[in-house]
Formats: structure tokens, sequence, C-alpha cells
């Protein structure tokens, strides 16, 4: 059963990838009998209706084929399909049930391709930039180096994270697992007094601060509390308004060469 | 073996034309006409309809339909809360669902207000509670064959029969007084759930017909609007969000087959104008989702909005926000509609903001726009066309290896309902202002379903006010921290009440954005806030997750006569 690729398993991860998470119902490929089913179906059909299943001139689409969506919905294994692989003008094809049942799991492993589980979600080509232009936006308009240095705290940066990784941190870097760096805000109660810190809460009508004691202490913002809230990737977020692509991909190419 | 017949038919088919089941056999081209044996005969002949064109009730202090009435405002004429009077709210009642479903215990539904009873759903199920203590009456649960559970907004009524859509694409009619099924019937021929759709859409009701859209955007199949019989759940017809093959609107794709599994889902309930006689609704976003190479052109009638004869399913006129989709923004956020004043004129108009990022202001009569103006941070496109379009920047389509787009996929406004208040003339949106970048992951010649996805992202969310005539910013309330968004309410008080983005539900002045009230319910507001006055006592009624919290203005009658009875004893 370890080959048997889950839709639901997929589904999970989209949860955390994806605002838009999808709950399919469930279903399940035999990869073995899919290997079988792809084999089957290269031989038989995929002349005309593409190596894919995604049709041709000549047949249609059968990853978009009702017929082929129903036989997943309700896991027929292929019985409805059977009798139409006979009927069908130019179709004389007399699969056993095993076969079928083939057929129809490598079509199930089809469509979950198609599925925004089942593609290859990695970007790719994102070492199409200039380096050389990268390290110049860094070190002029970027303003980079207001904050980092290639020697100091982004010194072997791209050996940290995949490339993908990379890009995204640099571009949103509050936003994800392992953000060390936290909003900071400073409190000024009524009374005069001011707590500052980590930012672990905050809404129109308190703020929680953890200082450097480790201690968190929550405010009311009643009239009189003073609440200064600063943002450590506030110069990042301004930089979304200005980053045309290509600098993002020049930057990226060239932060792939601090390894 | 009908079942059999039919999908043999599919497969002959080369062109993919009748890959989407035509409901008219007679005429495969026209999606608006049942054909005979489309059509359930009815179990009984159904009576002259007695329900009038625009439901009663919102006047009266009921919130009997999922935006109150059928202009989409949410708009309450109640005002015993007002805003001297908000602060005085005190919560009456909880109400907790105790049922799991596969999008966790989360209500996103509206509820329905009538008679002292409330009516409200999650996937698969509904609910009738006492309005006044949050009392269960009935609970309604379907044996669901699976679908996507992401959220149910909630149901309709008329007379005394509730109807509402269930994941695996059935219409449920359940009796209003003990929550008995009278009949359920399937949602789209064949049955949209095989082909990854799901249900999760009030039904809106116009005379005698019960209108129901379609969710799901995973399989790139066409998006409908179908109408059923109140009383039997007989189709009466069926409306594909896309043009005939033939029509002009069909060169706005570069094939039959790209047309007919080019999306367009009708996730939000429309709006009805009972003088034009016409059913107002958004689609959903062109497919395949993010890669739009396959498929040049402004790919209508999806990010569209669309006015239809009720009575025939029939297009009128049409009107596209997004022409040719490639970041997932749907055109389906709530279409409300304004009887105003435009450069000393009087007009029918019609307001969107647009999942995209613009505002969008029509003459509901035409379809023509009027204003045509951002509301948020975009950076998608290089203008606007002499039609009131945006047009969109070839250079922010995804990318392999990414592209920066604002907003990001949750949109600067999303189904979040929004609200137009009369009295201060404002338009008011849950809108942000976001980025992410946008990758293409499909690069075939023939992507198909989920072609990309964006990544990552900042948002800094805000409650807008929007002046309806321009589209200019009156006022806003940029909140401190979170990423949850809520539907808005208004009512003639001058209190605006909705959620922040963290866990308080939140009262506003309408006019100024001060804050008057909050109350913390220990996480976001997940629905669109109500109001309904029962006894003389108003009442205000929203969800935060698994709970429905009712809060009350008590009645200062009867609150000193308890005090004075306190003190005698």
């Amino acid at each position: 059963m370890k080959q048997v690729f889950s839709i639901v398993a997929g589904a999970c991860l989209c949860w955390l990838a994806t605002p838009a998470h999808a709950q399919f119902p469930l279903s399940t490929v035999d990869q073995a009998a899919a290997d079988r089913g792809a084999k089957l179906y290269s031989t038989n059909c995929a002349r005309c209706h593409g190596d894919d299943a995604r049709g041709t001139p000549n047949g249609p689409d059968m990853t978009r084929s009702e017929a082929v969506l129903h036989d997943r919905r309700e896991s027929l294994h292929g019985k409805e399909l059977g009798p139409l692989l006979y009927t069908l003008p130019g179709h004389s094809y007399h699969f056993s049930d095993a076969q079928l049942n083939d057929l129809s799991n490598f079509l199930d492993f089809q469509i979950g391709k198609v599925l925004r589980s089942g593609y290859n979600d990695q970007p790719q080509d994102l070492l199409s930039g200039n380096a050389k232009a990268g390290e110049a936006y860094f070190n002029g308009a970027g303003t980079c180096t207001q904050c980092h240095s290639p020697t100091g705290n982004l010194k072997g940066v791209a050996s940290k994270y995949t490339v993908a990784a990379l890009q995204q941190k640099w571009i949103f870097p509050g936003v994800g697992f392992g953000v060390k760096l936290r909003r900071q805000a400073s409190v000024t109660t009524p009374g005069g007094q001011t707590y500052a810190g980590d930012v672990v809460r905050i809404d129109d009508f308190n703020v929680t601060v953890r200082g450097k004691d480790g201690v968190s202490r929550t405010f009311s913002r009643t009239p009189g509390t003073k609440v200064a809230v600063t943002d450590p990737f506030a110069g990042h977020n301004a930089l979304l308004r200005k980053y045309t692509d290509a600098d993002i991909h020049n930057v990226t190419a060239y932060l792939e060469t601090l390894k | 073996m009908k079942r059999l017949i039919s999908t043999a038919a599919l497969l002959l088919s080369a062109t993919c034309l009748l890959a989407q089941t035509p409901i008219n056999s007679n005429d495969p081209h026209d999606t608006t006409k049942p054909a005979p044996s489309a059509v359930r005969p009815p179990l009984q002949q159904a009576a002259p309809t007695s329900a009038s064109t625009v439901p009663a009730g919102l006047a009266e202090g009921q919130w009997p339909t999922y935006n109150g009435d059928l202009t989409g405002r949410r708009f309450s004429p109640l005002t015993k809360i007002n805003t001297q009077s908000v602060d005085k709210l005190q919560l009456a009642w909880t109400f907790r669902i105790d049922t799991t479903t596969g999008g966790g215990r989360r209500i996103s539904a509206t509820p329905l207000e009538l008679d002292g009873v409330l009516y409200f759903t999650v996937p698969s199920h509904a609910w009738a509670v006492d309005a006044r203590t949050g009392t269960k009456l009935w609970q309604f649960d379907w044996k669901s064959a699976g679908g996507e559970t992401i959220g149910n907004r909630g149901a309709a009524i008329r007379g005394n029969t509730l109807y509402f859509e269930t994941e695996d694409c059935h219409l449920i009619a359940i009796d209003i007084a003990t929550g008995k099924e009278r009949w359920h019937v399937d949602i789209g021929d064949p049955a949209a759930r095989d082909k990854f759709n799901f249900g999760s859409v009030p039904p809106t009701i116009v005379k005698n017909h019960v209108m129901v859209g379609i969710s799901g955007d995973d399989f790139d199949q066409p998006g409908f609007v179908e109408a059923h019989d109140p009383d039997t759940g007989a189709l009466q017809w069926r409306w594909y969000t896309h043009p005939n093959p033939g029509d002009p609107e069909a060169k706005t794709w570069p094939s039959t087959e790209a047309m007919m599994h080019g999306g367009g889902t009708t996730w939000i309930p429309g709006t009805y104008d009972p003088d034009l006689n016409l059913y107002f609704f958004g689609t959903g976003n062109a497919q395949p989702v993010i890669n739009g190479e396959a498929r040049p052109g402004d790919n209508l009638y999806t990010g569209t909005i669309c006015a239809l004869n009720p009575d025939t399913g029939k297009l009128v006129w049409y009107f596209q926000p997004n022409p040719h989709d490639t970041h997932d923004w749907d055109a389906v956020e709530t279409p409300i509609l304004i009887d105003g004043t435009v450069n000393g004129q009087k007009r029918k108009l019609l307001a969107q903001a647009s999942r995209n990022g613009w505002y969008f202001l029509l003459d509901r009569t035409t379809g023509k726009a009027v204003v045509t103006t951002p509301f948020a941070s975009q950076n998608w496109t290089t203008g606007v066309n002499s039609n009131g379009q945006p047009i969109p920047n070839p250079e922010k389509y995804a990318e392999p290896n990414g592209t920066l787009v604002s907003p990001n996929q949750g949109g600067a406004a999303n189904w979040f309902p929004p609200s137009y208040n009369p009295q201060t003339g404002l338009f008011y949106v849950p809108a942000q202002d976001a980025f992410s970048m946008y990758y293409v992951y499909d690069n075939s010649k023939k992507p198909e379903g989920w072609a990309g996805n964006d990544r990552g992202g900042y948002a800094q969310l805000a409650l807008r006010a929007l002046d309806y005539r321009t589209g200019k910013l009156k006022w806003q309330h940029e909140w401190p921290s979170g990423s949850a968004r809520s539907g808005i309410l208004n009512t003639a008080g001058g209190v605006l009440f909705t959620g922040d983005p963290v866990s308080s539900l939140v009262a506003f002045n309408a006019s100024t954005g001060n804050i008057l009230w909050h109350a913390g319910l220990g996480n976001p507001v997940t629905n669109g806030p109500i109001t309904y006055v029962l006894d003389g006592q108003q009442y205000l009624v929203a969800a935060a997750g698994d709970t429905l919290y009712g809060f009350v203005l008590p009645e200062p009658v009867r609150t000193a006569q308890l005090k004075s009875k306190q003190a005698s004893e």
C-alpha cells in the first residue's frame, strides 16, 4: 500500500500551501495497477487520446471525459467504461475486468496530476536573472546594505535554503515558519510608565508585549495609553511597491552566489 | 443504461461540444431551454405563488434572506441599536454546533431570522434555533457522498420551506417547522459532484424560481446557474457561464473546447431588481487557473457580472470586471443595487468591489460602466479600456520563475459580504492591500486544472468606506494585525458591524469610522452579522468559528421593571 497515492494526503499538504485549500472526495490510486494501465493505454489509446490522456485533434481529452470522471467519483473501476470501449465508433476493445481496473487507475492517476495537489508544484528557472545586476541592485537602489551584508548576516545564506525558498524568504521575510524577528511595541501607560518588547498580540483594544525579561504583559488600549509599533520588515514591505520582476530575479541570482 | 447511453454520446464527441451535457438535446448549443426529458415531471401541480417578488420582512425587523433583502445591501432599517446605545449591547445567548464537517466546525453562513427562529447551515447540516434564547429547535443532517467542505454560506426560505445546497451537489428542501426533508434533487446534469464541483451557495428565490449556483474550480468545468421549482425541485432552466458556439462572445476563446472547459463558477448569491426583472450575479475565475497561455482572449463569461431574466434563464447583459484571469480572481463579490444620483441624474446602479482590486459602478439597466477605479493596491493592469474594464498587463501573468503581483490570490476583496448604507452613501468593503509571487507549474501545451499558484505574501487588512458615486475612499480603518475577514452589516442607527481580523466583533460609526463598541469572541467572526427585533428588543447575531453569538439591547422599560422588582424583594 505504500505506493498508493492519496489525493486526500495531497490535499492536506495543499492546506498549508494555498489559501484555497482543497478537500476532494477520497480517491486512491493503486500505482501498480496504474502502471499496468499506462502500458495498456499507451498501446491502445494514446494515438488518438494523447500520451497524457489530454486529447489530440483525433480524440477527446480523457481527463475531462464525464464518463471517466464518473468512473473516478463512484470508484467503478472501469465497469461502465468497458461497454463504451467496444460500442463507440472506432472502438472494438474487449478488456477484462482486471484490465479495465488497470485502465481506470491510470486515468485516475492522470486526473490526480491535474488537480492542484497533483502537479509538480516547484518553481523553475529561478536563476534566470543576472547576478551582477542583482548585486548592483543590492548595493544601490535596493538599499539592502542598510541592514544586510554578504559577509555578515547573509553569509552563506544560499546554503541554508533551496532557491525557491530563498526567493520567497527574501521577498517576504516576515511570512512563514521560522521568522525570528517580531514587531516591536513600546507601551506608555497613562501613569507614564513605559514597557517595550516583542509584540505577542495586538488589536484595537489590547496589546501584549514580551519584554527582555521574558514576561508577557497585556495592556488595554484605553485613552491615555500610547502604543508605538515598529515592524522590522517595514523596509522589505515598502520595496514590494518598487521592485520590478527583473530586480527580483536578479537579486535571487545574486543571493544564490552567497554559498 | 441511460447513463451508458449518455456517456457514450459524450465520448463520441471529438469536439467536446457535447462534453458538458447541454440540457436541451434538441439544440445542443442552447443551454437555456431544458429538453422535456431534462425536466422532472412535477409531483403535483404547483399552486400559483402568493410570494411577493421581494421578500417581506427586513422592513419589519426580520432577516429573511442571505443579504437581508435582494438588493445585497445588508442594511437594516432598525434604529434601537444606534451610535448612542450600541455600547449597552449585552450577550443574550450562545449556540455552539457540535457536528463535525470536513471543513471544521466553522459557521460561515449568514443566518436567516423569521418569526423568532434563526436558520443557518454548515456543509451538509442545517439548524433552526430560537432567536430569543439560542435554543436548538431542530437539526437536519444530510448523509453526504463527499465533496469539498470549505464552507456553506446559508439557506433560503420560501413559505414554510427552507432550501440549501450540500457539498455533494444536492438541493435540499426542508419543512421549516419540523426540520424534515421534503425532497432533494441533483444540481447539475450529470450531477456536478462528478466534476469536482460542490455546493456552498445559498439559493436565491425570485417568484417561483429557486436559483442555485455552484462552487469549485479544480477541474476546468463550466459554471452555471440553474432554477428549480420551489414545490417539486424540478429543473426550470440552467444557464452556463459561457457563450454558445457561434455567439460573438465565443471569439473570446481560442476554441470551443477551451470555452466549454473555462470555469466561471457561481459561488455567491446574486441580487434582484423587480422593476427590471433582472437577476445579477458574478462568475468565477477562468480555467485552467493561473496559466492562461492556452486560452488567449477575454474568456467570457468568466470573471463577469451577468444579468439574467429569472423567468427564462436568458442573459440580458454582461460586464466583465476581470478579463482573461490568470490570478484566481473571480468577480462573484456581491453586486449591490444602489438607487442613486450621479451627475444630477437619478440612476439605477450596481456596485461591486471586485477581488482584483477594482471598484465598478454600473448602470444596472444596461450593464454599462459608470465608474472604474481601484479601491486597493493593484499592479496588474496597464489602464482601463473604453468599456471601463481594466486591461491586464501581460508582464504580470504568472511565470515559472515567479511574478510579483498585487493583490494576492486571496484578493483585495473576496466572498465576505460588503454592505451599502443609503444614509451615508458609502459602500463598505473588507479590503486588503496584498502582494504575492505567482508561479506557473504546468507549462505544457495544454495546462489543465490548477496550472500554477501563488506563494507567500504580505497583506494589510482594512475596512474601507467608499463614496459609491466615485469609488473614492471616504474613510478607512486599518487593522493592527491579523488575516481574517468577515462580512459587514449596516443599520439605520448609524452603526456598522463587522469582525476584526483577530477575535472581536466591532461596531463602527458608519459616518466617521470611529469604533463605538466591541466584544471579544475568542475567534475571528466567520460570517456576516445580522440584526432583527423581537418583542421590541433589537438583537445582533454573528458567528465566530463553531459558535453563534446573540447580543441584545435590553428594552429599557423591562430592565427598569426588573430592577424595581429586585429592589422590592
